[in-house]
């Protein structure tokens, strides 16, 4: 019988089975009796039965449970205890437009709780992750009393999206102030509070887009009322990117919410929407919570039609729309703010109604600039100051205003950008000064043709454009590249001199490609000159060689550098300085590239020059002093190190006085060689000293600010502060992406370092999704060689093997080591790091020969470079007893154990 | 069996009507077409369970056996198709279910392992709300140990456990009554219990 589970000779087995069956047939409460009489007497068979029936009835049986369930229950939500993710859902808070709001515990790295917000189907639920991770590191840097950030976001089982949110236990804002009567007066005042959350927000670069008075809670703290504004970085994660016009939500609307959205943002334009976008909807709300309307209400609600009235720009006014009001319901609104109507009505009209208007205008440029702006001018409200608003006819005054600022811009930009040449001048050569100086001095004819060509290009630029400083530049620079070669095809000299600016104000943000591209067609037009002086073609030559050293191609910079020196050096003694300077710039490039022996024999070179000059000029002097300390530094020669710096230092300081930017960066240099003597108090108060001297000569938010930044943030790291230390990093970031970009080379090298101690710290989880994102920015910014590139590699590669995920280790470093292969010089230390790290690799995954081979010659570069006590070395030899060890080769295995403890 | 066949992606839709002739080559003893149904199959469910999961529905529901229901009709769609079709149909829609299900399981299992928060869950090609992911990877070595001793019961209880597939269904498929499903059913899942908890 094929049914039976049983090949054994039984006599009762067709029987057991055909009574089984047929009792299955039988009501359950008469199963039993009627089994008891099949069976007869057979007590044997009939206990065999009942154990089978018993299995078969048994409650849990896996056949009862379907694989895949449903997540959410009957009523469409999660059940209390369920799991979402790292969190335990507790309690079911309400619905949003969006989805269902959770109270729910988070369990792991931390234990907290949180408001989770599940998100309806109908998105993309990786997009929404994907968007959300790219802002993470944003939102991350926000902390303001007055605004709670999405902390996480993911998928559930099913795949729905979710945030999880800095839990606000707290009433909306409309209806706190109207269970409370608040007045006018206190509405305003937490209105403020409001706007000051937003700007700090917006600070750090990150736009709401979905204001209005029930993202705003209401929470008591010490019996003190503070609003909190919630959701942040949700809907920018739900906003479809490149703002694809028609992109729903499950809502039926797109992301935001209508009535409260600027007319830029319901239009859909992706690109257009900014900080003055939330302006706007901080308007509508500030309208709401003064009326009790929203400004459109009187009017049909139909989208269609809202979205061509707010294009119009001709919102009521809040007064006037009271007395447009019903008179029941504007004495509501009153008596909710503890008022008489008429008390009301006068209280909105003139100031609030313009500070509405003008937070509400249709044009963004006419709306106040900045959430700050708007807090301040309630601030003069409250304090009975005459309000920056005004009524509709001071717009003309208004224009002219902005219209005024615009020159003032536009002057102070080119002043800006001559500063700028010159700065760079001081910094990078004498011959950058001399160029710089030229120009200024050129017939008068000529200044004003750059002047012309300068502000011209100025104007053309939208200087309110959102995009932060960068973008607004740099499409200043490109349209002024395009003008260069319209314009002046008639006056080729001055045309290669304006090359030669936007060249530098190129690199100086970060736009090396740009730059170098233009130094190449000097170059080419240079040498193509019949009447070419050896030495411009030398100067435009040492231009470029720095700019490509600056962009890590050092093969080729160090090409060019050498035809320059060869150039200045026919020049003559007359040419001692250039000579200098280039061969400064060589020997830097030496250093970088690790040719330690060439750079000392450039860099002292250099300095001979220098100080031998009748009548040296002390700045340059020091600033070879500065990179033989670097130098002596990298030699780990400390001690010379900390000389050469502290000879800088003072030489700085006799020069340029107490309080320069040099004498700065002198200290921040010998701070780093005390550091790494092991005086770190000492290096702690020469960065400190550093960061005030920078901070006062060149503003709090100068990116020379993150260098000290770093230091001290490595240096808490080396003292186990992490908590300091990250925060330090996180300044040394944030000061980077405000003024250089989140691209620049230099932004990315410090959150390189940051990525670095988060993985170094452990914080695997944390570091993984910066580190992606350095990845993907250097692959974008920085040439497919360049060292830096290669660090973050090895780190990932290091990151996805202690993930387990190998191949995916293996392929990050083997680029890595690619790379470090063909750009430095055989032997180089950093070659070592990433064999160790892909051998040990290797070794994870059984592929001993190949392992053994790399950790090998990492042992060998370590011992040549470190000397064999070194930890380095031992840990190559470490790895390598672990590979023998699970190779099986045992002796081999003692032997490196034993080098590896020496 | 066409082992240098070119596989469909799983984004790309068979053409209709396209498996019915597949399924007739298949009965008449080609066995090379045997493959390319799996895999038609095969992708095809896994292109449903996560539109589905895509989907705004308030109804929604992922139930194996709508999920092989819808694979129906977008493959056959409402073509007459003879009862052994349907029934081939279905069995290596169970088949294919089952092999989703435990790869899936697997997966989960895996990731709980490798420790850590898994911030994007969505990064294989299919998810598929499981409770207890160990538990379909059991009932899988289950059957698999079933099937060495009785074939017949193991096929049973993959068409109603993976494929989710009624009795109706189920005897189509084998071409067996209804009864002795239902006594196929009792015997494995008794079977099956005593495997799992460790009786002979």
């Amino acid at each position: 019988m094929t049914d039976s589970p049983s090949t054994e000779p039984d006599p009762d087995w067709d029987k057991l089975w055909s009574i089984f069956h047929d009792a299955l047939e039988i009501e359950e409460s008469e199963r039993a009796a009627w089994v008891a009489d099949a069976c007869g007497d057979n007590g044997e068979l009939e206990g065999r039965i009942e154990e089978l029936l018993a299995s078969h009835v048994a409650t849990d049986h896996v056949l009862d449970r379907p694989p895949v369930f449903d997540e959410l229950g009957p009523d469409g939500q999660f059940k209390a205890g369920q799991r979402v993710g790292v969190y335990r859902i507790l309690e079911h808070l309400g619905e949003g437009g969006m989805g269902a709001v959770y109270l729910a515990e988070q369990l792991e790295p931390v234990q907290r709780r949180v408001a989770l917000k599940v998100i309806k189907f109908g998105m993309d639920t990786r997009e929404v992750v994907a968007r959300f991770q790219r802002e993470r590191q944003a939102l991350a840097m926000m902390s303001h009393p007055n605004i709670a950030v999405a902390l996480d976001a993911g998928a559930t089982a099913e795949g729905r999206p979710y945030f999880a949110m800095e839990l606000v236990e707290g009433v909306p804002f409309t209806t706190y102030c109207d269970s409370h009567r608040l007045s006018v007066r206190q509405r305003l005042e937490l209105f403020r509070d409001v706007c000051k959350g937003v700007h700090h927000a917006h600070q750090k670069g990150i736009v709401h887009r979905d204001l209005k008075p029930s993202n705003a809670l209401i929470t008591h703290q010490e019996g003190v009322p503070i609003p909190k504004v919630i959701d942040f970085g949700v809907a920018k994660a739900m906003d479809p990117a490149g703002g694809e016009i028609g992109q729903l939500t499950s809502a039926g609307g797109r992301v935001g919410t209508p009535d409260y959205m600027s007319p830029e943002q319901r239009q859909g334009a992706e690109g257009d929407i900014d900080t003055r976008s939330d302006i706007y909807s901080l308007g509508v709300f500030l309208f709401e919570i003064l009326t009790g309307v929203l400004p459109h209400r009187s009017r049909e609600r139909a989208s269609a039609s809202t979205s061509a009235r707010a294009t119009e720009g001709d919102s009521p006014t809040t007064s006037a729309l009271l007395s447009r009001l019903e008179v029941s319901e504007a004495e509501e609104a009153a008596r909710l703010r503890s008022t008489s109507r008429d008390r009301l009505t006068r209280e909105l009209k003139g100031d609030l109604d313009w500070i509405v208007a003008k937070a509400m205008a249709a044009g963004r440029e006419f709306r106040y600039s900045s959430s700050a702006e708007l807090a301040a001018d309630i601030d003069r409200f409250l304090n009975l100051e005459p309000v920056l608003a005004g009524p509709p006819s001071a717009f003309y005054r208004f224009r002219k205003l902005v219209l005024r600022n615009r020159l003032a811009f536009a002057v102070a930009a080119v002043a800006g950008t001559l500063t700028l040449v010159l700065g760079i001048g001081l910094l990078v050569s004498s011959v950058r000064l001399h160029w710089a100086l030229s120009i200024a001095e050129e017939e008068n004819r000529r200044a004003e043709a750059v002047t012309d060509f300068l502000i011209e290009s100025f104007e053309v630029s939208d200087p309110s454009s959102s995009h932060g400083r960068t973008v607004t530049a740099r499409e200043v620079l490109d349209r002024g590249s395009a003008r260069i070669d319209e314009g002046l095809a008639s006056e080729p000299e001055l045309r290669l001199r304006l090359m030669e600016v936007i060249a530098t104000v190129y690199s100086k943000l970060g736009l090396s490609q740009s730059s170098i591209g233009h130094l190449e067609r000097i170059v080419e037009e240079r040498r193509r000159q019949s009447s070419a002086d050896p030495l411009e073609l030398g100067a435009s030559l040492h231009a470029l060689g720095a700019e490509l050293a600056r962009s890590g191609s050092f093969g080729p910079a160090d090409q060019v550098l050498r035809e320059a020196l060869a150039l200045r050096r026919q020049g003559g003694d007359g040419q001692m300085l250039d000579i200098a300077a280039t061969l400064h710039q060589l020997g830097t490039l030496s250093l970088r590239s690790g040719n330690l022996a060439e750079a000392d024999r450039l860099l002292t070179e250099a300095l001979a020059l220098r100080q031998t000059q009748a009548n040296p000029n002390h700045g340059e002097v020091a600033q070879s002093l500065n990179n033989l300390g670097a130098l002596r530094l990298a030699e780990g020669k400390l001690e010379a190190a900390a000389d050469f710096q502290r000879r800088a230092l003072e030489l700085r300081r006799a020069e340029f006085g107490l309080v320069h930017p040099t004498v700065a960066a002198s200290s921040n240099n010998l701070g780093r060689a005390l550091d790494r003597m092991g005086e770190t108090e000492a290096a702690a108060s020469l960065y400190h000293q550093a960061l005030d001297i920078w901070k006062e000569t060149l503003g709090p938010d100068h990116p020379h600010l993150a260098s000290p930044l770093s230091n001290l943030a490595n240096l808490y790291f080396s003292q186990h502060e992490v908590e300091l230390a990250l925060e330090f990093s996180q300044r040394a970031v944030a000061i980077q992406e405000v003024a250089l970009g989140e691209d620049h080379p230099t932004t990315l090298k410090v959150r390189h370092n940051r990525g670095e101690m988060l993985l170094r710290s452990g914080q695997i989880d944390l570091a993984e999704p910066v580190l992606w994102e350095i990845l993907a920015a250097e692959r974008r910014v920085l040439p497919d060689q360049h060292p830096q590139l290669a660090s973050t590699l090895v780190m990932l590669g290091y990151l996805l093997e202690l993930r387990g995920r190998y191949s995916d280790g293996e392929e990050s470093v083997r680029e890595a080591l690619e790379i470090r292969i063909s750009a430095l010089p055989k032997g180089h230390r950093q070659i070592g790091e990433a064999q160790l790290i892909l051998g040990r690799n290797l070794v994870r995954q059984e592929r001993f020969e190949e392992g053994e081979e790399l950790l090998l010659a990492c042992r060998t570069i370590f011992v040549d470079f470190h000397g064999p006590d070194h930890e380095r070395s031992r840990e190559s030899a470490k790895q390598l007893a672990v590979l023998y060890g699970a190779w099986g080769r045992f002796e081999d295995q003692e032997l490196w154990r034993g080098r590896a403890s020496g | 069996m066409g082992r240098g066949r070119q596989i469909r992606s799983l984004g790309e839709r068979p053409e209709a009507g396209e498996i019915t002739g597949l399924l007739q080559d298949w009965a008449e003893g080609n066995e090379e077409t045997h493959t390319q149904l799996m895999e038609l199959i095969y992708g095809e469910l896994c292109r449903l369970a996560s539109s589905r999961l895509r989907q705004e529905r308030s109804d929604h529901t992922l139930q194996t056996s709508a999920l092989v229901h819808e694979a129906y009709l977008r493959l056959l769609g409402q073509k007459q198709v003879s009862w052994q079709d349907r029934g081939h149909f279905f069995a290596m829609a169970a088949r294919m279910m089952r092999r989703i299900l435990v790869n899936h399981a697997r997966d989960r299992v895996c990731a709980k392992r490798g420790g850590g928060v898994e911030h994007l869950p969505l990064e294989e090609s299919v998810c598929l709300p499981m409770d207890r992911p160990e538990e379909c990877i059991a009932v899988d070595e289950a059957l698999g140990a079933l099937a060495a001793v009785h074939p017949q019961q193991a096929k049973v209880v993959e068409l109603r456990y993976f494929g989710g597939l009624n009795r109706d269904e189920i005897g189509e498929s084998l071409g067996l009554s209804r009864p002795t499903i239902a006594r196929r059913l009792r015997v494995a899942r008794i079977w099956l219990y005593r495997y799992l908890h460790g009786e002979s």
